[in-house]
């Protein structure tokens, strides 16, 4: 078997479930745009951090789990140059939207009240 | 438990889709009924309660993490349905605001921890209610939480069954029942253990500042 090993441009991903708690060694597959098997499978090394290099560009999907159940599905922009512009993550930090579920509770329950009463006074 | 979309097959979160919808409707007509002016304020401080518990990450050796749920102290408190239907917002508001689950696997999940975990609380608790508050609070959430992660385990270890691709890797979740009953059920039985000391400290200090207790002093 001949092999080549040189310098390439991957798209990487990393995974963490806390601070300093990256998802090491989680099976993984990577799927294309065009519908089919994955495209690339593997398991995350110890950094948490799986790589592929995409040969098209679209909407990449990548499935990372691990063996109890937790992981991610998440999608990968690639543009015509193959690239990943500008990054992603998953979202705005997770304390403000901690609170702000916390706030939908409270609203929910207040709305819960208004209509109990509402519907106590309703009755003769 | 919060499995990501993708790692379940279709035909899997369908049915359980099919089975939740009803429960779900059975727990809002429940909820109607039963709820008042006084128990409505302290669901929603066990729903929060439950919400922040569920969305922190607890890190476990191994590179894991697992969290509390809540849903043995809100089946406790308040009946099974209104557990049921308050975890099931629960779930929904960190699929929508945290990214944590999916929306496909979330009536697998609200079966599991929600009406599993629930119905072994409340049962449990029933069983037990006149004696210590450990036998009747601690154990009964602690074997919900238990039970729930088996649950889920099993659920999990058979999506292998449901085919692979033309490579051979797993269509869906990848590990069998052999990996994900131990990976799953040994860490919740701390987990749940501790979810029901941190219940019992709940639901006294609830029980103190209730407005019947708060009329007593």
């Amino acid at each position: 078997m001949s092999h080549r090993v040189e310098q390439a441009a991957v798209v990487l991903v990393s995974l963490d479930s806390g601070p300093e708690q990256p998802l090491t060694d989680a099976p993984y597959r990577v799927f294309g745009p065009e519908p089919g098997p994955a495209y690339s499978v593997g398991r995350t090394d110890t950094r948490g951090q799986l790589t592929f290099q995409p040969d098209q560009a679209g909407t990449w999907r990548v499935i990372v789990s691990s063996a109890d159940g937790h992981g991610a599905s998440l999608t990968v922009e690639v543009d015509e140059s193959l690239q990943v512009p500008g990054g992603s993550s998953n979202g705005p930090a997770r304390w403000p939207m901690v609170l702000a579920g916390l706030g939908y509770i409270t609203g929910l329950a207040g709305l819960a009240l208004l209509w109990k009463r509402r519907s106590l006074g309703a009755r003769p | 438990m919060h499995v990501p979309d993708g790692l379940i097959a279709p035909p899997v979160y369908f049915a359980a889709a099919g089975l939740a919808v009803p429960f779900w409707i059975v727990a809002v007509r429940q909820v109607a009924r039963t709820l008042d002016e006084e128990t409505i304020p302290r669901m929603a401080i066990l729903t929060a309660l439950a919400f922040v518990l569920s969305s922190v990450m607890i890190p476990l050796p191994g590179g894991t993490s697992a969290h509390f749920s809540g849903v043995g102290m809100l089946a406790i408190v308040f009946g099974l349905w209104p557990a049921f239907l308050a975890f099931s917002g629960v779930l929904l508001l960190q699929v929508l605001l945290l990214g944590m689950g999916g929306i496909t696997t979330l009536p697998i999940t609200a079966l599991s921890l929600g009406l599993v975990g629930g119905s072994v609380a409340v049962l449990l608790h029933r069983a037990f209610r006149a004696r210590n508050a450990i036998l009747s609070v601690a154990l009964p959430v602690a074997l919900g939480v238990v039970c729930a992660a088996a649950v889920m385990a099993l659920v999990l270890g058979f999506q292998p069954a449901f085919g692979s691709d033309a490579n051979g890797q797993p269509l869906y979740f990848p590990f069998g029942i052999a990996v994900t009953l131990p990976v799953m059920v040994l860490p919740h039985l701390a987990i749940g253990a501790a979810e029901g000391m941190l219940s019992v400290v709940a639901l006294r200090f609830l029980h103190r500042n209730s407005a019947a207790a708060l009329l007593d002093e």
